[in-house]
């Protein structure tokens, strides 16, 4: 088969993971440790669209369209569709929900620097 | 070609509880547009009604057996109806005394009732699936309200400093959990546990790896909500400055959740048990051990139960981990576990909501000081709800132990129950100061602190005679419960 593999693909998701959760760690800005996130939901999307393209999707040429192995393959490869689908939904309200308690945090006072956010402690 | 998709069969009268529950979440937020004069009477009884009617249709579903529908996306069996029973109970216990704690601490904040149905929503949406996909829509749906919700307090830098904090690092495990569905999706081509059950107990050299990071990333996922150990940081801080009753939703109704959707998960390990099973031993007896130690130097209110509710997530792993062994144990146990600390934990926060007055809320052990003087009542049952917590019988915490301690038992899992017993010691270190801090000897300084306490209400009163009744009543009517909700 030629073009990208699905190897290289899952490498470059593994590597955009890695990256958020490393971004996540280092950071001080909400902002960025939130775009950080995002970019971790956007490795796991592109993890379920190569796995469905590539793995799933692509069936035998001999394989008969509308036979039953074309139709499971197809429903295979919807599941994780779906799911971006669903993650792409939950990371618009989860964005929606972060940058409101963001803004609240602006309001109380200027700095929203997360090493400031050391009122809770025993 | 025409892409064929069969429309799956759906039965509305099985997803009553969801459909409840969800509407009544938009009734009461209708209802919060035309308040008048900032009173949420009637969004309570819309709430208490709503959280009564889903109980009931719980019951009503344990009652006509078990099945699934909606293309086995919504699954109702004993795991589901207890799940299911855990979160609304929460939910209720909580909804009965946020009225008078919402006003003392005068935080204008109608939207609240709504935002706990669909909480709870979201936690009987994911124990009642074994669709990946349906379990990741849940959880989310349980935890964005409870970040709207442990923000609510405006005003108060601690509370917006614990809905970021919850916020950060719940969305970051959420980012786990999703590599971790992506992952078992690669190996199996589904999001259905049955597929994943049926790799796993048949194992490919191809996919292993595959399905090793998968499982474990999605009980990390879960790990985290349920505040298992390593993942347990944000416990304390949230628990501390988020509103008491929201914290008390936390450590309730959104524990349950966590705890019988990882109950279900894990029999999904199958031929890897003996890879998993031994790594949350180790989770579960560091979880009760550091819970406890850490509670022991804690002198904040908040913090001290939410160390508390650590340690007892790590009680309740080991009805997991029986479960995970052996697949017929573990039910009976981590239901009551869950049904009777749900309780009993709900009655504890109601108390502990008496601390705020006027705006202000007194959080250290010291405030509890004149307690049992000023309000008897409330002393006794805080009294009653630690000794449970404790473990002393014939209190639901001891029955509840002892069922963890036979799974254990039965599971051989010696090291769990040895653990068990020793923590329930170490735990009496830090109950103890709070019922001699309440009990302690009168004098003219207690009265002062105990001039801070808010005023027992009919409302609050029902609650705390609600939590003793119901706690009692798990206990002393477990055979039949557990027979209602199909456990046995």
């Amino acid at each position: 088969m030629v073009g990208v593999p699905l190897g290289a693909y899952l490498a470059l998701a593994v590597f955009m993971f890695c990256t958020g959760a490393a971004g996540v760690i280092i950071r001080r800005n909400p902002i960025v440790i939130f775009m950080c996130i995002e970019l971790m939901l956007n490795a796991v999307n592109l993890t379920f669209l190569s796995f469905a393209r590539y793995k799933f999707a692509m069936v035998d040429p001999s394989v008969q369209e509308g036979s039953r192995q074309a139709l499971a393959a197809a429903d295979r490869a919807i599941g994780g569709q779906m799911m971006v689908v669903f993650i792409m939904a939950v990371a618009a309200a989860e964005v929606a929900v972060g940058l409101g308690i963001i803004m609240a945090i602006y309001r109380l006072r200027d700095n929203i620097d997360v090493d400031e956010l050391n009122l809770l402690k025993s | 070609m025409p892409f064929k998709i069969d429309l799956p069969l759906i039965e509305f009268q099985w997803m009553m509880p969801l459909i409840i529950l969800a509407v009544s979440g938009m009734f009461a937020l209708l209802m919060d547009i035309g308040r008048p004069n900032e009173k949420n009477d009637a969004i309570v009884v819309v709430t208490v009604l709503g959280l009564i009617a889903a109980i009931g249709a719980v019951f009503n579903n344990a009652a006509n057996g078990s099945g699934s529908t909606a293309g086995e996306f919504v699954i109702f069996d004993a795991i589901a109806h207890v799940g299911s029973v855990g979160v609304c109970l929460g939910a209720l216990v909580v909804t009965l005394f946020s009225e008078p704690y919402l006003r003392n601490k005068r935080i204008p904040f109608g939207e609240f009732y709504p935002l706990l149905l669909w909480s709870a929503l979201g936690g009987v949406m994911m124990v009642s699936t074994e669709n990946l996909l349906v379990l990741f829509v849940g959880l989310e749906i349980l935890s964005i309200s409870l970040y709207v919700m442990a923000g609510m307090s405006r005003g108060e830098a601690t509370s917006e400093e614990s809905a970021m904090k919850y916020f950060l690092l719940g969305s970051f495990a959420t980012c786990f959990l999703l590599m971790g569905i992506a992952l078992l999706y690669g190996a199996t081509g589904k999001l259905e546990y049955k597929v994943i059950l049926g790799f796993a107990a048949a194992p490919e050299e191809e996919t292993k790896m595959l399905m090793v990071a998968g499982l474990a990333l999605v009980t990390v996922g879960l790990g985290f909500k349920a505040s298992l150990v390593p993942f347990h940081t944000w416990t304390p801080d949230v628990y501390q400055g988020a509103p008491t009753n929201v914290t008390a939703y936390m450590a309730t109704g959104a524990k349950a959740a966590a705890f019988l959707a990882m109950f279900r998960f894990v029999s999904c390990y199958q031929t890897y048990t003996d890879l998993f099973v031994p790594a949350l031993t180790v989770i579960a007896i560091l979880t009760m051990t550091l819970g406890n130690l850490m509670g022991l130097r804690e002198k904040n209110l908040k913090r001290l139960f939410a160390f508390s509710s650590i340690a007892n997530a790590g009680y309740v792993l080991i009805g997991i981990i029986a479960h995970a062994k052996v697949f017929e144990l573990g039910l009976q146990s981590v239901g009551f576990y869950v049904l009777s600390y749900t309780v009993i934990t709900g009655g504890i926060f109601g108390i502990l909501s008496l601390l705020a007055k006027g705006g202000k809320e007194g959080s250290t052990v010291e405030d509890l000081l004149g307690l049992a003087s000023q309000k008897p009542f409330a002393a006794f049952c805080l009294s009653v709800f630690i000794l449970s917590l404790i473990g002393l019988p014939p209190l639901p915490g001891f029955f509840g132990k002892i069922l963890l301690f036979n799974d254990a038992l039965a599971a051989k899992q010696t090291w769990l129950a040895i653990s068990l017993a020793i923590n329930s010691v170490i735990s009496v270190g830090y109950y103890f100061p709070i019922l001699s801090a309440m009990y302690a000897k009168q004098d003219a300084q207690d009265e002062v602190a105990g001039a801070k306490l808010a005023k027992v209400g009919p409302l609050l009163q029902g609650t705390f005679v609600a939590c003793l009744v119901g706690g009692l009543l798990i206990t002393f009517m477990m055979s039949p419960l557990m027979v209602a909700l199909g456990v046995r």
